[in-house]
């Protein structure tokens, strides 16, 4: 993705929803992408897949720009599969009335471009690669737990062959110990295929048992990107440390408090401008450069930060009351 | 009252502002510790206790809570823990005197206040609820009217139940709505649900639930909807108040690593039983039952590194089901042949910290689990 903008809506209910988002994924990697409600993540999945149109920049998928085509043209490429989609909730993005069988089949019927002898083999083939047998293909969703429900749901998006996929909140719905087991098998998938795998999620402390890379949203914005071992051991956008420093813990050592990084009434207000920094609102740290949006800069191996007091926020914070 | 056990920042050591301790609370009280059984309160402080509850579903066809015991004191905070299908949303309902249709109370007692209320009329649990008891459930807006601003749902609720004016309903609902961290009480009062973010909504329902000073606040997965940051927030809201009200508690949650952050004392069920109970540090650094060791094991544990992600192995039983012996041993890596014969007995194991399991003092399963 090229420095994409999305707005969705139209006239005067129209929200900018991404700007400038600027994201590579290479093959076999796992991205993670973290940010609040409403900070994008699930557009930016569907902007990728094609399924919202951006208005401005760039989409290439393994050399094609996909963003340009038309209505038609996009359908197509959209119908081959290569980008899949997996959802938070499988209990409603699965169809109730469909049996395990129909519903990982029914991406590949639709193609037509196998016979229903070979769709039966693939499906079977989807539900070994996540770890399921085929006593399951006659029942509904209703009929199985939730841990089995999403693998289906991953199942149904490897049917289709893809080249990468994206993963929406994949385990927010599950239990801690499903969590794992889903999380796991997608490390699995990404070893044994050398699929690249994007996953969307809140939870920063299991993401750093899979993720090689992390990406962070806020409104729209990324606001840092890095490999994973470094941005946690020492995140240099201070919306990552406050996502870390509200993450809950039973180890009760954290370098932060949530408080250190909150703004308190006290703190002087922040700089009042249309493009100030979109995080600048709820930062302790704005400053009078804060006036202006920060852009992604380069600071250390594949990492990027957009923050204009990222070399001076650390220290502020350490003095602040826990 | 004013108790204090932990900082509203439980990581700190340090004693928040407005402290306050009680004398002859017990070993357990003392600054910077997180560790308070309380066991010298008199029972005079017990706001709610649960006896050998017993909840049957489908009409009786099967028992999904199979004799859970718990209590709650004033100024205490007790997380309900366990998977999807233990029996903690139906023991907090029958806590509440709401259970679903078709579910219903086939043993035990369940006492507010040191009043029997498992057989009390509706007249009664009505004086209760609100008054007595306040409750906050996961998704804040399906508890909401979407067409009445949240200042008309906190006045009604101040209005008739403790029949408040229109003026003095008004300035309490301002006030509750400070309370709760609501930036502009003024504004707030007049948007509906729509207007108004997730968190925001959350702190709502806690002013609601707290309007007419209950002495217990059963909060059902209040947080696992929200986002981390604003989970947190809710969190120090809850220590905050009660540690000024001297508020109880009964939090309960799937994730083991929120309870932690919030509770006293934590109780672990598995399969309709409770498996584990004690205070929660005690929990955390000596689970005893391998379930609680494993659901420790799975929790986002606040662990930042690259690590292998473990899994509890296997399936909970279905509702209801007869098992011989021990629920979990069939997922249990710890399992031997004494625990499928009989019953397993609920047993000490050290200061106020039980645990259901044969190999409860066996030194091959036990010791410190959580990497420093």
């Amino acid at each position: 993705m090229e420095s994409v903008d999305v707005i969705l809506g139209r006239g005067w209910r129209a929200a900018k929803v991404l700007s400038g988002v600027d994201l590579r994924i290479w093959p076999g990697e796992i991205v993670g992408l973290v940010g609040e409600t409403g900070s994008g993540k699930t557009t930016l999945a569907r902007t990728v897949v094609g399924l919202v149109p951006p208005a401005r920049g760039r989409i290439v998928f393994d050399g094609t720009t996909i963003s340009s085509l038309r209505p038609r043209a996009r359908r197509a490429v959209r119908r081959r599969g290569h980008v899949q989609l997996v959802f938070q909730d499988p209990l409603r993005s699965l169809d109730p009335d469909l049996t395990v069988d129909e519903i990982v089949g029914e991406g590949l019927r639709i193609r037509g471009e196998a016979d229903s002898a070979e769709i039966r083999r693939r499906v079977i083939a989807a539900l070994e690669q996540v770890g399921l047998d085929a006593t399951l293909l006659d029942r509904t969703p209703g009929q199985i737990s939730g841990g089995q429900r999403q693998r289906v749901s991953i199942a149904r998006a490897l049917a289709a062959d893809p080249r990468l996929l994206i993963c929406d909140e994949p385990v927010s719905a599950l239990d801690a110990s499903s969590r794992n087991y889903i999380l796991r098998l997608l490390q699995q998938l990404r070893d044994s295929l050398g699929l690249p795998i994007v996953v969307i999620s809140h939870d920063l402390s299991s993401l750093a048992g899979i993720a090689d890379r992390v990406v962070v949203l806020y409104r729209g914005r990324i606001v840092e990107d890095g490999p994973v071992e470094q941005v946690f051991a020492a995140p240099r956008h201070p919306y990552t440390a406050l996502l870390m420093a509200s993450a809950p813990s039973v180890r009760h050592d954290r370098p932060l408090s949530p408080r250190q990084l909150r703004r308190a009434d006290a703190d002087p207000a922040p700089p009042d401008s249309p493009d100030a920094c979109v995080f600048a609102h709820r930062c302790p740290f704005a400053a009078a450069a804060c006036a202006e949006q920060p852009a992604l800069e380069l600071v250390g191996d594949r990492w990027s930060v957009a923050c204009h007091r990222r070399e001076e926020w650390g220290a502020l914070a350490r003095n602040r009351a826990r | 009252m004013v108790i204090n056990s932990r900082s509203p920042l439980p990581d700190t050591g340090v004693p928040g502002p407005g402290l306050a301790l009680r004398t002859g609370t017990g070993p357990g009280t003392g600054l910077g510790t997180a560790l308070r059984p309380g066991p010298a309160a008199a029972d005079l402080d017990e706001v709610l206790r649960v006896d050998d509850l017993h909840v049957s579903v489908h009409h009786g066809a099967a028992m999904a809570v199979r004799g859970i015991s718990l209590r709650v004191r004033a100024g205490e905070i007790v997380g309900l823990v366990g998977e999807s299908g233990s029996g903690k949303t139906l023991t907090c309902r029958a806590a509440l005197g709401v259970l679903p249709a078709g579910c219903a109370i086939e043993h035990g007692t369940v006492s507010f206040a040191g009043r029997d209320l498992t057989a009390a009329p509706r007249r009664e649990w009505e004086h209760v609820h609100g008054s007595g008891m306040g409750a906050v459930f996961q998704e804040p807006a399906s508890y909401l009217n979407p067409s009445i601003t949240v200042g008309g749902q906190l006045t009604e609720v101040l209005r008739v139940k403790q029949a408040l004016g229109r003026r003095a309903a008004h300035q309490r609902a301002l006030e509750l709505f400070a309370a709760v961290g609501l930036r502009e009480p003024g504004r707030v009062f007049h948007q509906i649900p729509a207007e108004l973010s997730g968190g925001m909504l959350q702190r709502v329902m806690i002013a609601i639930a707290i309007s007419c000073g209950p002495r217990l606040l059963v909060a059902d997965e209040a947080t696992t909807a929200l986002d981390v940051t604003i989970q947190a927030e809710v969190i120090e809201l809850l220590l905050q108040l009660r540690d000024q009200t001297g508020l109880a508690v009964l939090f309960v949650s799937h994730d083991l690593a929120v309870v932690t952050e919030l509770c006293d004392r934590v109780v672990v069920c598995y399969a309709g039983e409770v498996v584990e109970s004690g205070p929660a540090q005690e929990i955390i650094e000596r689970p005893r039952h391998p379930y609680t060791r494993g659901l420790l094991q799975v929790a986002s544990v606040g662990d930042f590194r690259r690590r292998e992600l473990l899994v509890i192995a296997g399936q909970p039983p279905r509702v209801g089901a007869d098992i011989t012996g021990c629920r979990f041993a069939a997922r249990c890596p710890a399992a031997i042949a004494a625990c499928g014969t009989g019953p397993v007995s609920f047993a000490a194991v050290g200061y106020h910290h039980q645990v259901r399991c044969v190999r409860a003092r066996d030194a091959a399963i036990t010791g410190e689990l959580v990497p420093r």
